[in-house]
């Protein structure tokens, strides 16, 4: 990975690439390393998700740590689904030592959607107070302003969704975000670069950097459940029924990502690519795109 | 009004299963509105019981159960039939049980649970605006709770699960606070005051037991 960090890329105007790794069920980490490892010289900074989609998984903060100990940059999802006010500021006080620079606010799915049903959800702190309690701790102060021996040093960032509707209620959630610290966004999987240069253009103002969401599709199967039950994610007809008659849908699936890849660089200030368990293709994906290997 | 549902068949017989002579408290409040607890609902738990073997002393509806005062005259006015049984089934919340608790050492079997304080829009449907966190923001969210009707509580929402129907994550039958928020500024051409939302979540009166003991004054 370079030495610039993705704070300093994106301050300076520079495209960013980011993307995503899930933590594991489980101890064993071995997985994680190796995926980061096949896409550390592609990627600015990997995202480490926070029990994802409600589902009990490996602590997003620890993976974090063991990524930036091998030095990879990360950036360290956090959700207030399952962690009161006390709890979120605990585990952000424990980022600078392990040189995590940047954070992720997010609400979390709720547990209904996953494997512990049964489970007390949380939400003590919403997003935006988590932003504001995140750029207050930056300040060297906690929430309550009690002073920190140290101050946290975290970039922050949070998401949105430019499938959502209505599009004005999204974009004003946004600028609320940015009033409370978020200065960049990672957004949900988008699917046609007309569409998202709208919303790239209805949210300039914001000032904040935005990384567009991919998706590699695999199937037309996916892309259908996607359109069917992810609030926000409008895969094209014409995609899916490129996928459908493909007879190599994966190849095609990463064809698509490139492409819109390619189109969504000439305007926007970075991606942000979820390869859900397909994390060995992001190269291939990437260099289709035009990117090449990182130097260093 | 505090909303009840009642308990299943198989969890009723299970909490029976140990006692004999059954005395049955309705109330004359809620629980009768819900059909969980009013003289019908006592009428045909004592069915129910009796079928199962069970003897019933004697029963009826009180006509406030979570009132500590109308419970002590309900149960005075059947001292007889009360003092035979062994158990109560009690068909009233669970604040309404809890009063019975301070007059009687006897087991108490509760045959509801207490869902939420609950908005009737039609008897039978009611629908949880309140969640009685003793922070009251409701005003600044335009008449229309989010700590409570947002799945999340989230006081400064929305999130980016709505469907575009406006309906939440968590349901298709449920619709999402944030959206029916802007729609109503929106309706009334002042969706601009969206961005003047700024709630903080405070949570410290709702630590549990709440209790308050003095009417203040206030103004």
């Amino acid at each position: 990975m370079e030495t610039k960090t993705l704070k300093q890329r994106l301050e300076n105007g520079e495209f960013a690439i980011t993307a995503e790794i899930f933590p594991p069920k489980g101890t064993d980490v071995s997985g994680v390393y190796e995926k980061a490892g096949l896409i550390k010289d592609w990627v600015h900074a990997v995202n480490i998700t926070d029990n994802q989609r409600a589902v009990v998984r490996y602590s997003s903060l620890a993976l974090c740590a063991l990524l930036e100990k091998r030095g990879i940059e990360t950036v360290y999802q956090l959700t207030v689904r399952d962690r009161n006010r006390l709890a979120l500021q605990s585990d952000l006080l424990a980022t600078r030592e392990f040189d995590i620079k940047n954070v992720i606010a997010l609400s979390g799915d709720l547990p209904l959607l996953g494997d512990h049903k049964e489970a007390k959800p949380v939400y003590d702190l919403d997003t935006i107070g988590l932003l504001e309690c995140i750029d207050t701790m930056n300040n060297g102060k906690d929430l309550n302003g009690h002073t920190l021996n140290r101050e946290t040093d975290l970039y922050l960032g949070a998401v949105c969704n430019p499938g959502y509707i209505p599009m004005e209620l999204q974009i004003m959630t946004m600028e609320k975000k940015v009033k409370a610290g978020a200065k960049f966004f990672q957004t949900q999987a988008v699917y046609s670069a007309e569409h998202y240069k709208e919303f790239v253009d209805k949210t300039e103002y914001l000032g904040a950097k935005i990384l567009a969401g991919i998706l590699p599709l695999k199937s037309a199967r996916m892309a259908r459940f996607m359109n069917k039950n992810v609030p926000g994610i409008d895969v094209p007809e014409p995609l899916i029924e490129l996928m459908e008659k493909s007879p190599d849908p994966i190849q095609d699936g990463i064809k698509i990502a490139a492409d819109l890849i390619a189109e969504i660089k000439e305007f926007a200030p970075g991606i942000h690519v979820m390869a859900i368990n397909f994390e060995e293709k992001i190269p291939d994906i990437l260099s289709a795109a035009g990117f090449k290997k990182l130097p260093g | 009004m505090t909303v009840t549902e009642k308990k299943t068949k198989e969890k009723i017989l299970n909490l029976i299963k140990d006692n004999d002579n059954f005395f049955i408290i309705g109330c004359g409040e809620c629980a009768t509105t819900c059909k969980t607890g009013g003289e019908n609902e006592v009428a045909e738990m004592k069915e129910f019981l009796t079928q199962n073997g069970k003897i019933v002393t004697g029963g009826g509806v009180c006509q406030t159960t979570c009132d500590i005062r109308l419970v002590k005259k309900f149960i005075r006015g059947h001292k007889e039939e009360f003092e035979q049984s062994d158990a109560l089934i009690i068909l009233a919340c669970g604040a309404g049980l809890q009063a019975i608790r301070q007059f009687s050492d006897k087991k108490l079997i509760s045959g509801t649970n207490t869902l939420f304080l609950g908005t009737t829009e039609r008897l039978g449907t009611y629908s949880e605006f309140c969640m009685e966190c003793g922070t009251c923001t409701v005003s600044q969210t335009f008449g229309f709770c989010t700590k409570t009707r947002c799945a999340k509580g989230l006081v400064n929402g929305p999130c980016g699960n709505a469907t575009k129907e406006g309906k939440c994550e968590q349901g298709s039958d449920k619709p999402c606070v944030w959206v029916e928020i802007f729609n109503y500024l929106k309706e009334n051409g002042i969706e601009d005051q969206f961005m003047k939302i700024q709630v903080n979540n405070d949570y410290s009166k709702a630590h549990k037991p709440r209790k308050i003991k003095d009417y203040k004054k206030v103004y």
